[in-house]
């Protein structure tokens, strides 16, 4: 059977100049740590998810994104409460701003640009102009630091004390996402909060550096966000 | 596969030099020093779901997608216009690699391509003082004008690649096509690095630029050339030290008990 991948749209919710925020499983797990925690306090509502044939079942890439339960980024198909589901992207509905909250999941190796096109297909259909990227990045710098589709925006994020920092590459779905942004005239800036690696678990979670980068997004979008309540810092 | 095109030049029955990154980065430099010394314009980006699935954060701070890329020169001379196409990534999979081919060569016929030279490297045994230019054709009758050029006949083996794959499938095209290999001793340093080899980027452009009577300014080139060449030697100087070192060690702890 070919692969496939499709969007199943449960609401279609009026807009106004739309952002987009965008997160996935990765390096300590930032992204996806900042994704849930946004989902978690803003509540916003489910209105679209992403299937596809190349979201996979197992995982078979390399740094793998650990199907353990103790990571984020469970493969395979999830049972729980009496009901399953599918590998997915979500995205949820948020107002002021009205936002566009995507859930990532990394595609396999042959589908991660066709993943990454199709969420850029609701992005463009929902009118979105702007979008935020949050990730994580393992080299000496600020705790957060910005990569952007244009130096327009690089000098954008200026304003708000956010300064470039982090050069080389940026692997997978949020990667891509941002990357085929820019063909598609979408405007967007990726805000990278500063971590350690960890080489037997890449994907260990990095609350703070999560935290920090959320506090970033939180002052240049001006949401009404409660921050992650952390003890004092012991980063592993 | 996407395409986007900035300009449809006319040129004066064109030739086209492809290199994209491979072993030693010989022909993606050579193809990238060609362009940026000829100040060739960009008139098209190919963006292909077979390359590598990650994105570049520049020095400058934004985003750069994996590309291939057409650039276009127009000799004020009377030789011929020329084609160049490289970029910062190949497809990796086979069915990629055939699809950007088939893009190239659908481009070279459009734009009336006379002859396609595709670069590649060619692996030497050990170490390799003066890199030696390998050349494979399409035709018999260009192993003539090879030899004419100093280029040794690549007798037998492979070349793997767009690179490659770009010369093989222009023949069935009826696109005469060369493929010129920079004999490279591949290195790479301890950490795995690859090590980019201006040297044979310099030789492989040295006959490029004759057999296409073009002049371009080699200074630079010669002057990396010279840094790839003192960075080979000081890693391998090490490396003969550390293996001297281990061997003595080795030899310290022959045990002295046995009968």
């Amino acid at each position: 059977m070919a692969a496939k991948t499709w969007i199943r749209y449960l609401e279609r919710p009026e807009l106004r100049e739309p952002v987009a925020v965008v997160g996935s499983p990765g390096l300590r797990s930032v992204g996806k740590l900042a994704i849930d925690h946004l989902i978690s306090e803003l509540k916003p509502t489910l209105i679209a998810e992403l299937y596809s044939s190349h979201l996979p079942l197992f995982h078979q890439t390399s740094p793998s994104y650990a199907p353990s339960p103790e990571f984020p980024g469970e493969p395979g198909v999830t049972v729980a409460h009496n009901s399953t589901d599918l590998p997915k992207v979500e995205f949820y509905h948020s107002s002021n701003p009205d936002q566009i909250i995507a859930r990532g999941y990394h595609a396999n190796f042959h589908g991660q640009y066709e993943v990454a096109e199709k969420v850029l297909d609701l992005f463009k259909e929902s009118r979105v102009e702007r979008m935020f990227v949050i990730a994580g990045y393992a080299q000496e710098g600020e705790a957060v630091c910005c990569a952007a589709t244009s130096p327009n925006m690089i000098e954008e994020m200026k304003r708000h004390s956010v300064e470039k920092g982090y050069e080389g590459p940026f692997y997978g779905f949020s990667g891509l996402v941002f990357g085929l942004a820019a063909l598609r005239d979408i405007k967007g800036v990726c805000l990278f909060g500063r971590t350690k690696p960890n080489l037997e678990y890449p994907e260990y979670p990095d609350p703070y550096a999560a935290k920090a980068v959320l506090e970033k997004l939180r002052q240049i979008l001006s949401l009404d966000l409660k921050l992650p309540d952390l003890p004092e810092e012991t980063r592993s | 596969m996407k395409i986007i095109s900035h300009k449809e030049p006319k040129l004066r029955s064109p030739s086209l030099v492809s290199g994209l990154p491979g072993i030693g980065y010989v022909a993606k430099l050579s193809a990238d020093y060609l362009r940026t010394q000829l100040n060739a314009e960009l008139f098209e980006e190919v963006y292909s779901p077979s390359f590598p699935p990650y994105v570049l954060i520049r020095e400058d701070g934004t985003v750069e997608l994996l590309k291939n890329e057409f650039y276009f020169w127009r000799n004020r001379e009377p030789g011929n216009d020329l084609v160049i196409f490289t970029g910062n990534v190949q497809a990796v999979t086979p069915e990629g690699q055939f699809e950007v081919v088939d893009e190239v060569l659908r481009r070279a016929e459009e734009l009336g391509v006379s002859r396609i030279f595709s670069i590649a490297a060619y692996v030497g045994q050990g170490r390799v003082d003066v890199p030696r230019v390998f050349g494979a054709v399409t035709e018999p009758r260009l192993a003539e004008e090879l030899r004419m050029f100093g280029v040794l006949p690549m007798e037998e083996g492979s070349i793997s690649g767009t690179n490659g794959l770009l010369f093989g499938h222009a023949k069935l095209r009826g696109i005469q096509s060369v493929c010129l290999l920079g004999e490279t001793p591949a290195y790479t340093t301890p950490s795995g690095q690859v090590v980019v080899d201006a040297k044979a980027a310099r030789a492989v452009l040295g006959v490029l630029t004759k057999m296409l009577r073009i002049e371009v300014d080699m200074a630079p080139l010669e002057k990396q050339a010279k840094l790839t060449e003192e960075f080979v030697h000081r890693a391998e100087e090490i490396r003969r030290r550390a293996v001297e070192e281990m061997r003595r060690a080795e030899e310290r702890e022959i045990p002295r008990y046995y009968v």
